[in-house]
């Protein structure tokens, strides 16, 4: 594993062995491969959960840590991405982390640079989220043992997701079996574009599920693209414990990349109880996985 | 001049046979079988075919206004390179070719590069607005050819009836950019599948097969003459389809990368296949090749709409919509249409040709004929080549066929009589 840019291009064995490794983490390793190196963490979007932990991540690890806060700042040119990395990469930072709003920007930016500096996407646009997935996945393997024949339903603003997508696309390797639940106005534009079930009815959907994955209703999207609001979607496709108890499997385990919308997606009441304490046991899964992530791509990294 | 031993194939007259033509002059004086060389400069052609010049009728060459993405001189050198003896450059540069003045300055900015024949598609409306038409008659008067706000639709349906009308009275036509913008807003790529995996706002297909629905109601309540331009979709080619079989008269250009290239050919977020109409599904390429091969679709354009390849390596997102279209355009219809066996030569050529000359009443193009300019095409229908975009002519050295071997090409551009060669 060269980069962690989209899970799709991710072997099953290198998913495998991050697991391991950020299990090994989360037992207590201290041992570092990566102290001293540098890494740079770019936000263009606003992140809490996803910067704060690849930082707490690479502190573990010894490294050295930019964070840049350029939320605020307008990118619009590839190259100057590009010219930016560049420079980090003379500086003397190995990998940098990228969260943009721009799907595939990774993608564009890499086939301009020239120099061996890492590249992690922290998430960009509505395309993949890969170590969101990977540390989903970690706790569902912790939670249920496997995800092979499990059934994981994912609700909410799918298309517009990137941690659905992740999500989907690392699931479908380990033959999940998933299912997708969402109001006409927030599916997939083709369904042949994933190869997974698709619900209109939240009953349907998380009947028997072994895990529910609810996304975040993004209001502001929802105002620009003049879809109705988010009681309407509330009326319809709001988990709470009721919902979850009647329907899904005993065991289910309920999940959120966060940061949720209360009483709109989720009920306040389930994620207080002890369903709900799964959302930040992911939260605090995500530090080893990242710490694994980071491990992996820059063990073998040269010092510039 | 004697051009000698060459497969001649004229469309409009279903010729195919092996002749010689000479030309003096820059005047084609005689064609005939073993012709006497006199004192003629000889050129041997034997292997090879001539053809009419070929006709672009959709190509923008950026000037004024945007001269680092194209000028009228290198977009005309990129013409000539892809076997072009007429193109008609759409009106959407800075200032808009929707006045006399810009009108005026172009043609003779072309006139300092070479003879090609040169004929401007003025803009429908002042400013591509959906305000005002142009004054359509002393455009027309002053070498314009047709009308079309190419690059944005017009939407205005009472100004394009009325618009239709009155350009259809002074024997001039409309070529459409069909386009609902309301559902193109701010896609990127077709919306489907491939849009959904990559997270890229997509153009639905109904956004070019809505406006041909609505349009073809204007033209039938007029009885219009109207052409669409660059049809990418199956339903466009269904409904245009329909209307030919319905009596109405309207014409329909298709550009190589919708008979090329589909959506799943689009990589890692590459803005070199970013072009609108964006590249469709494999089950449109089809349509669309069958369009061409029942007549439904009576051209093929270019669709030059060069961009700098600054441009062209921005986010895919930011990027600008276009395809350096000239030095492709023939040699990737001869291999995807021709040496599959999907359409024959004739026919192929004939979509180079004389269709796009009678669409728009050119004299001296689209046929070989004796007292008609020598404006030919000489091609190479079986040379193996490989497209090296980085040297194209146009300033656009950006192409989503760069690296790809194409099998056919243009060898000889002759305009007036004046030798070009390629390559």
């Amino acid at each position: 594993m060269e980069h962690l840019i989209d899970i799709k291009n991710i072997s099953k064995e290198d998913i495998l062995n991050i697991v391991n490794l950020a299990k090994e983490f989360k037992s207590g390793r201290k041992n570092s491969d990566v102290e001293k190196k540098t890494l740079a963490l770019m936000f263009y979007e606003n992140s809490t959960r996803t910067r704060c932990s690849f930082e707490i991540a690479g502190q573990k690890l010894g490294m050295n840590i930019i964070n840049f806060d350029l939320s605020h700042s307008s990118l619009s040119k590839g190259e100057s991405l590009k010219d930016t990395i560049e420079n980090l990469y003379f500086l003397g930072v190995n990998a940098v982390v990228i969260r943009h709003s721009l799907s595939g920007i990774i993608n564009n930016v890499m086939r301009l640079v020239k120099y061996p500096i890492k590249f992690v996407n922290g998430g960009d646009g509505t395309h993949a989220h890969p170590s969101q997935a990977l540390l989903d996945f970690y706790t569902m393997l912790e939670k249920i043992g496997t995800v092979e024949n499990k059934k994981i339903v994912i609700i909410g603003d799918v298309s517009h997701s990137r941690v659905a997508k992740s999500n989907i696309n690392l699931l479908s390797k380990f033959n999940a079996d998933i299912h997708l639940c969402a109001p006409s106005y927030l599916e997939f534009e083709s369904f042949d574009a994933f190869n997974v079930k698709y619900h209109k009815d939240v009953k349907e959907a998380i009947a028997g599920a072994n895990v529910v994955m609810v996304l975040r209703v993004q209001n502001e999207r929802h105002e620009k693209e003049g879809y109705p609001d988010s009681l309407e979607y509330k009326r319809l496709y709001e988990i709470d414990t009721d919902l979850l108890k009647k329907y899904a499997s005993n065991d289910v385990i309920l999940m959120h990349p966060g940061p949720a919308n209360r009483n709109i997606e989720v009920s306040s009441e389930l994620l207080d109880n002890r369903v709900g304490k799964t959302i930040l046991e992911q939260a605090q899964n995500g530090v080893y996985v990242r710490m694994a992530i980071l491990n992996t791509l820059l063990k073998q990294g040269k010092e510039v | 001049m004697l051009l000698k031993n060459a497969r001649i194939i004229n469309p409009k007259t279903n010729f195919d046979k092996i002749s010689d033509i000479r030309i003096e002059n820059g005047i084609i004086k005689e064609i005939g079988v073993d012709l006497t060389v006199k004192d003629d400069e000889v050129i041997d052609l034997t292997g090879k075919i001539i053809t009419p010049g070929l006709i672009d009728m959709h190509c923008h060459l950026r000037e004024p206004g945007f001269t680092a993405k194209e000028t009228i001189k290198t977009g005309i050198l990129s013409a000539i390179e892809g076997g072009y003896t007429a193109i008609c450059p759409m009106a959407n540069t800075n200032p808009f070719v929707d006045n006399l003045t810009t009108l005026t300055y172009i043609i003779n900015r072309a006139k300092e590069v070479s003879d090609i024949g040169f004929y401007p598609i003025c803009a429908v409306t002042k400013g591509l607005t959906e305000e005002k038409i142009v004054n359509v008659s002393e455009l027309l008067d002053n070498g314009a050819i047709a009308f079309s706000n190419d690059g944005k639709p017009v939407e205005n349906m009472h100004l394009l009836k009325e618009a239709l009308k009155y350009i259809n009275s002074h024997n001039s036509i409309i070529s459409s950019h069909s386009e609902d913008s309301s559902l193109a807003n701010g896609g990127v790529i077709n919306e489907g599948k491939v849009s959904a995996r990559l997270g890229l706002k997509g153009i639905p297909s109904i956004t070019e097969s809505l406006a041909v629905a609505r349009e073809l109601e204007v033209v039938r309540a007029v009885n219009g003459r109207y052409h669409f331009a660059h049809i990418s979709t199956k339903r466009s080619v269904e409904l245009i389809r329909q209307a030919k079989k319905d009596g109405l008269k309207v014409t329909a250009e298709t550009a190589p990368h919708y008979f090329s290239l589909t959506e799943d050919d689009i990589i890692d977020y590459d803005a070199k296949y970013k072009v609108n109409p964006p590249l469709r599904t494999k089950e449109d390429l089809i349509a669309v090749t069958e369009g061409l091969q029942d007549g439904t679709i009576d051209c093929i354009a270019t669709d030059h709409a060069p961009h700098t390849v600054h441009e062209k390596l921005l986010p895919i997102q930011n990027a600008p919509m276009g395809i350096a279209g000239f030095e492709t355009a023939l040699a990737l219809a001869l291999t995807n249409l021709v040496h599959t066996g999907k359409l024959p030569l004739m026919e192929l050529i004939r979509k180079f040709t004389i269709a796009p000359s009678d669409i728009l009443n050119l004299k001296n193009q689209g046929n070989i004929e004796i007292n008609n300019e020598a404006n030919l095409t000489v091609i190479d229908l079986n040379e193996e080549w490989i497209v090296n975009a980085s040297k194209f002519k146009s300033k656009c050295r950006i192409s989503p066929f760069d690296g790809v071997k194409l099998k056919g090409r243009p060898k000889i551009t002759i305009i007036k009589g004046k030798i070009y060669n390629i390559g």
